[in-house]
């Protein structure tokens, strides 16, 4: 590639004129894509207590099943998600036979304060 | 009078901490020895307490950067134990994340490569063509990184248009920027100053301490798994070895640009074949599979990955082995080191790729004076371009 | 294949050593760990080029620890011969095959580490993965080691 002036100045005056690459977040917004895997949204009313979402979580202790009377199946449990152990692996969701489980588009899980983090434990 | 001094496990050339421990006679390395294991898990162990079908989730995150590769040679192995074969359209989209990831990998490695040596330009320009590379992989997989494009018998989500029409637009794009790194690194006078004849590695050698990936392909030996031992639908797609003659790092760098090339070719001929059908076959999570041993290989963007696992019709596994391509080309970093310079250091660790993370500080412990002094990385990159420069002045380099 | 089928011959009229090909297309072999050695090293003349891994496996119920040689070939076949070997789980010693192949240095260290196979004549055999000041004794991947080191140093108390 020959280098000569002309290339220079023409490749400096485009990238000083040109937008920034990067995404001005926190200052604005970013939305994730369609079909994202963020935050877990659960929907009791369509549990059955089968337990095959935490049967089939490799993260060890991210899903237990506990005590819960609205299940409307014979076996009052339901799952309980600890997102500071997730890995958002999608598997929960890929096998509950009743399609009860959804990971959203939100990806906000942390915030500057303690009392800021409301997503650690998701029950309902 | 040889002076003995500890590189690492903090140091600037890696990503990921290795230890070393270099002999060094004035400015010469004479004897390099390895200290490695500051990022070790424990993973072969984990997996024997996990079911087959956790353990899928649980060996992708072996690897941050080549993540996909590990998952599908596992679900190979446990496919041929299940003997359960998945439909082609899982496999031809497991191939396009295949060579998705080996772009994205080689284009990160690039970019680290060019800032060790001091040009951080293109280091910037590496990375942000890379950065179409993880929008494509949030459309189609939910990520940016370790993707999870698989399950147990198939994989988890099919191509959409929009994907599609990111891809096809992407391909033309990627053709121009190789094109564009192949005519630096081919012409540019201050790229073939740094690169040229630094850690050099012969085509015996190669072969006999057992290199593999890129690496042996810089040093003219032909070794490519994909050759070798096709997989999925290699042995019909537009596949292509690169070899080079040269076996220095600016070998390694053309073979690495040169794959982009033709891992291109291959994604073209994907979107333009595939069949229509279903995309997995239901393997249940509780079922057990037969007794039995398997290997099985692929070719990993660092080089050849194999697999061991043995069953013995529990639900969880006996035996999982993983021997990945950076720990072979260990043997060979020895080889290339000895005889060099201390300000290549960073370069010819760089070239190996290796599969580790990063750290800053480098112990240089003077016998003779009974002097210690910290480096800090900034002073080694320093050191590295003031080499560069007495080269120069002294005409080794025009 | 032409290299693998000779090497198939020779091994069973030279050493006694039967190769089996199981259903994926791999082949297999067992040989006694006094003859081990000479078998590698007559592969390697043959034209085997590539030690790809050794892996260690732990059978408390036989009483063994197997070993097992990977070895492929640089013709344009596919194909990896494995060859294993039993060492006993009380006394794990064999020979080193550094001297054949060079790249047998590290994947020993790391059986050393994690299984506690000795290896004689190697140049340097000490612990790679682990940290160097764990106590001696404690091999992870053995399949009666269930605990966590921190915890039992802790403790005060031994693996």
């Amino acid at each position: 590639m020959k280098l000569s002036w002309g290339i220079v100045i023409k490749e400096a005056i485009r990238r000083l004129l040109q937008k920034p690459y990067t995404w001005k977040y926190p200052f604005k917004d970013v939305k994730a894509a369609e079909g994202y895997r963020g935050r877990i949204e659960f929907d009791i009313s369509k549990c059955i207590g089968c337990r095959l979402c935490a049967l089939s979580c490799p993260a060890s202790g991210a899903i237990i099943m506990v005590r819960d009377e609205r299940v409307k199946a014979k076996t009052k449990r339901r799952p309980e998600f600890n997102l500071s152990i997730c890995c958002f692996c999608e598997t929960c969701a890929m096998v509950c036979p009743t399609k009860a489980i959804k990971l959203t588009r939100d990806y906000h899980l942390v915030d500057y304060k303690k009392e800021g983090v409301k997503y650690i434990l998701i029950g309902v | 009078m040889t002076t003995i001094f500890p590189f690492g496990p903090i140091h600037p050339a890696l990503k990921e901490p290795v230890g070393f421990i270099f002999e060094v006679e004035g400015e010469r390395i004479v004897k390099a020895i390895p200290n490695l294991g500051f990022a070790h898990r424990g993973i072969e162990k984990l997996l024997e307490s996990k079911t087959w079908f956790q353990a899928t989730y649980i060996v992708e995150h072996i690897c941050g950067i080549c993540s996909q590769v590990h998952q599908s040679c596992y679900l190979m192995g446990v496919e041929k134990l299940y003997e359960k074969e998945i439909p082609e359209r899982a496999a031809y989209i497991r191939m396009l994340s295949l060579e998705l990831e080996r772009i994205h990998s080689h284009l990160l490695w690039m970019g680290v490569a060019f800032h060790e040596a001091g040009f951080d330009t293109p280091f910037m320009y590496t990375w942000r063509d890379r950065e179409k590379v993880l929008d494509i992989a949030e459309a189609f997989f939910g990520r940016r990184v370790v993707w999870t494009t698989s399950r147990p018998g198939g994989v988890k989500r099919d191509l959409t248009d929009k994907v599609i029409k990111m891809i096809r637009e992407f391909i033309p794009y990627m053709r121009k920027r190789v094109k564009w790194y192949e005519e630096i690194l081919t012409t540019d006078k201050t790229v073939l100053a740094r690169f040229r004849n630094v850690g050099y590695l012969d085509h015996h050698k190669a072969v006999e301490l057992g290199a593999v990936g890129p690496v042996a392909r810089a040093s003219g030996v032909k070794r490519d798994i994909r050759l070798e031992d096709p997989y999925y639908f290699y042995k019909e797609s537009p596949f292509r070895i690169v070899l080079e003659k040269d076996g220095d790092a600016l070998a390694k760098f053309l073979v690495r640009v040169k794959e982009i090339d033709v891992s291109l070719d291959i994604i073209e001929w994907v979107l333009d074949n595939i069949p229509k059908g279903p995309l997995f076959v239901n393997i249940p999570p509780m079922a057990r599979p037969k007794l039995g041993k398997v290997i099985s290989r692929h070719e990993a963007p660092r080089g050849e990955l194999i697999y061991y696992e043995e069953s013995n019709g529990n639900l969880r596994p006996y035996r999982v082995r993983v021997r990945t391509p950076t720990f072979a080309n260990v043997v060979s970093i020895i080889a290339m080191i000895e005889g060099g310079y201390i300000a290549d250091i960073p370069i010819v660790v760089a070239s190996i790729d290796p599969c580790i993370s990063c750290m800053d500080r480098v112990l240089i412990i003077d016998r003779k004076r009974k002097k210690r002094k910290i480096m800090s990385k900034d002073e080694l990159i320093a050191l590295s371009r003031k080499e560069f420069k007495r080269k120069r002045i002294k005409g080794e380099i025009i | 294949m032409l290299v693998l089928e000779e090497a198939i011959k020779k091994l069973k009229e030279k050493f006694g050593v039967d190769v089996l090909r199981d259903k994926h297309g791999y082949f297999w072999a067992k040989v006694d760990r006094s003859i081990i050695i000479d078998v590698l090293r007559f592969l390697k003349n043959q034209g085997f080029t590539q030690l790809v891994t050794i892996t260690g496996i732990d059978r408390p119920q036989n009483g063994t620890i197997e070993l097992i040689y990977h070895l492929s070939y640089e013709e344009n076949g596919y194909g990896l011969l494995n060859i294993s070997t039993d060492v006993s789980r009380e006394r794990p010693v064999i020979e080193t095959a550094y001297f054949i192949y060079n790249s047998a240095y590290i994947y020993e260290r790391e059986i050393f580490d994690l299984l506690g196979v000795k290896f004689i004549g190697h140049p340097e055999l000490k612990r790679v993965l682990l940290p160097e000041d764990i106590p001696k004794g404690i091999h992870p991947l053995r399949k009666d080691w269930k605990g966590n080191i921190a915890e039992l140093k802790r403790r005060g108390e031994k693996a």
